[in-house]
């Protein structure tokens, strides 16, 4: 009948008390009228569509929902619904969908009733709702384009490990103690700038960094089909080989930092949950790409919220990192680090649940607090180990857990020092680390690292040079 | 310009040929995937570190057979290489128990120096997301 399409799953029973295929029976379909005409359609949508995975039942003039109360035992492999503009007032009209036994429900419509309105005038917002509507529908995810509060819920049938796969799922993964510190700072940093102030970002990439783009309009199969992922915003700068042609790829790969900044400046406006480690999987380790050259490869995947639309899509990105050199804009701008290559993809939300409930890698990061390393000193003989190039790298962040344990008074002390010299968090970072291997104070240590151009290294050396000259008072004791 | 245009061409049709040729023997002829790693590969699956192909063959011969639905993919020249590659693939994956899940996976093509013109896969880094 023209209104199911097999690729989506998705069956369209708008305003079906009008469809001219009625004939003379238009305006009888009425389902606020029989509870037993919604079990006849319950019944022939199972025999004629047993795949359906999306319903629309919307513009329907319903005032409550009775009709379909057995929905859930004729399919019960419906994952979406929608009940966009129907005449329902209250969360009783609702409540016949039984929830509680609907177990595979993910997604809702139900905008454009008056019951929306409602809690509208009543409080100002749709949070009332929203977990309202959780709690009568435990399992479902979305309601109106909006991801729902995480209620209380157990691992027991939610297991992300599929039981044939051979191993694990595993949480982020980090080859070694520098890395991890490295690419906590420079995560934070960048997707901080990222979402206030991408031009800020400017210094940050090589004057020879390549970066692009690519869309994916796939929705995840276990959300809703209701329409396309509405990834417009992002379209015209898209690379995806799939569907750009050979002749405009060139143009679409940025190069060089001013070319980048002025594409990624032109990208949506986005808010990455930096303060919500759960909603980021990150695999990083050190590569050597050339006999002098070791890069840290970088692979982040996870969510933002595209501020002006107010959804949130998913992404995932690679980054290749070098230490900055000394002199150059990166190093200048008192950063540590530069990006060589940048690989985004924007696709349909699809949130954290393949990896939140990994099991945790020995040495973890954690974006949204200090590091929190385990078995640090889990140094394996395993000389075969590819994954370490380690250590080999110097990317000016040092690597915390030093000797030296600064007392709050010293503390005090160093912020207003920093705060005199105008030091940036990376340089205060420095210092207290140059503080902490050589116990020079942190006054010592700023004008030790001032001396050699805040390149950490240069300066630790330059130490080891000059320290027979240092008075008692240049130390901590 | 000219000569940067050609070398270009060369990596977008090589890592085109890479992705199509990459997923094909995944799917149907997982016994020679190894044909495009080394010993010195560092494959990552889901957080699970292999070194070297060897063991990360041992493991996809337990993985249940497997249809890749490529949906984006593209590539860029690494900066700082000689002629390294990086090729970024997004899609989703259906194992023969019936999950399916959306994946991301990036790759380091380099050239292989014991053999002249030939590239192989020096890094691998898989997740479902």
């Amino acid at each position: 009948m023209g209104r199911y399409n097999p690729e989506n799953q998705y069956l369209n029973l708008e305003n079906i008390n009008n469809d001219p295929a009625l004939g003379d029976k238009r305006g009888l379909v009425d389902l606020n009228k029989s509870e037993k005409l919604g079990q006849v359609i319950c019944k022939l949508i199972k025999e004629n569509f047993p795949d359906v995975k999306t319903i629309s039942f919307a513009n329907n003039n319903l005032r409550n929902l009775r009709a379909l109360s057995k929905l859930h035992q004729w399919l019960p492999d419906v994952m979406n619904l929608s009940f966009q503009n129907n005449q329902l007032a209250t969360l009783r009209d609702i409540e016949p969908i039984n929830g509680d036994k609907f177990t595979g429900l993910r997604e809702l419509v139900i905008s454009e009733n008056p019951v929306k309105d409602k809690e509208m005038q009543k409080f100002g917002n749709f949070e009332n709702l929203k977990s309202q509507i959780k709690s009568m529908f435990p399992s479902l995810l979305i309601l109106d384009n909006e991801e729902l509060p995480e209620g209380i819920s157990f691992d027991v049938g939610k297991n992300i490990n599929s039981k044939t796969l051979p191993l694990q799922i595993m949480s982020s993964f980090v080859d070694s103690d520098v890395t991890a510190n490295t690419i906590q700072d420079f995560i934070v940093k960048y997707f901080t700038l990222f979402d206030t102030n991408r031009v800020g970002l400017l210094d940050l990439y090589d004057d020879n960094a390549l970066f692009s783009l690519s869309i994916n309009n796939n929705i995840p199969s276990w959300r809703k089909r209701f329409e396309r992922g509405n990834m417009s915003n992002w379209k015209a700068y898209d690379r995806n080989f799939k569907s750009t042609r050979q002749s405009l790829r060139d143009n679409l790969l940025s190069k060089g930092k001013n070319a980048i900044i002025q594409t990624i400046a032109k990208l949506p406006s986005t808010k990455h949950p930096l303060e919500d480690n759960s909603k980021f999987i990150i695999d990083s380790w050190q590569i050597n790409v050339a006999p002098q050259q070791i890069l840290i490869y970088l692979n982040i995947s996870g969510e933002f919220k595209e501020v002006d639309v107010k959804l949130n899509k998913s992404f995932s990105r690679t980054f290749l990192i070098a230490p900055s050199q000394p002199q150059s804009n990166a190093a200048n701008a008192g950063w540590a680090y530069t990006i060589f290559n940048d690989q985004m993809t924007v696709r349909p939300w699809s949130g954290n649940k393949s990896f939140d409930k990994a099991k945790a890698n020995p040495i973890q990061i954690d974006i949204s607090g200090s590091a929190k390393m385990l078995n640090n000193n889990n140094n394996n003989s395993n000389t075969s180990n590819v994954f370490n190039a380690a250590a080999q790298l110097n990317t000016n962040i040092p690597v915390s857990n030093g000797p030296l344990e600064f007392t709050p008074l010293q503390l005090q002390e160093q912020e207003q020092l920093r705060i005199q010299h105008g030091l940036n968090e990376i340089q205060h970072q420095q210092v207290q680390e140059l503080s902490r291997q050589t116990r020079l104070t942190y006054l010592y240590s700023i004008q030790c690292l001032n001396e050699f151009q805040w390149n950490f290294a240069s300066a630790l050396e330059g130490y080891q040079k000059v320290k027979n000259q240092v008075p008692p008072d240049g130390y901590y004791h | 310009m000219e000569q940067s245009s050609i070398y270009s061409n060369v990596i977008n049709n090589g890592a085109t040929a890479f992705v199509e040729q990459y997923y094909k023997i995944y799917d149907t002829n997982r016994g020679y995937i190894d044909g495009f790693y080394k010993e010195n590969s560092a494959i990552l699956w889901n957080g699970n570190p292999f070194s070297g192909i060897t063991k990360y063959k041992e493991f996809t011969q337990k993985l249940p057979v497997s249809t890749h639905k490529v949906e984006t993919f593209d590539c860029q020249q690494v900066i700082g290489s000689e002629k390294s590659i990086m090729v970024n693939v997004n899609g989703e994956v259906s194992y023969s128990d019936h999950s399916t899940k959306q994946f991301h996976q990036n790759f380091i093509l380099m050239p292989d120096m014991e053999k002249q013109g030939n590239y192989y896969v020096a890094h691998d880094c898989f997740r479902f997301v």
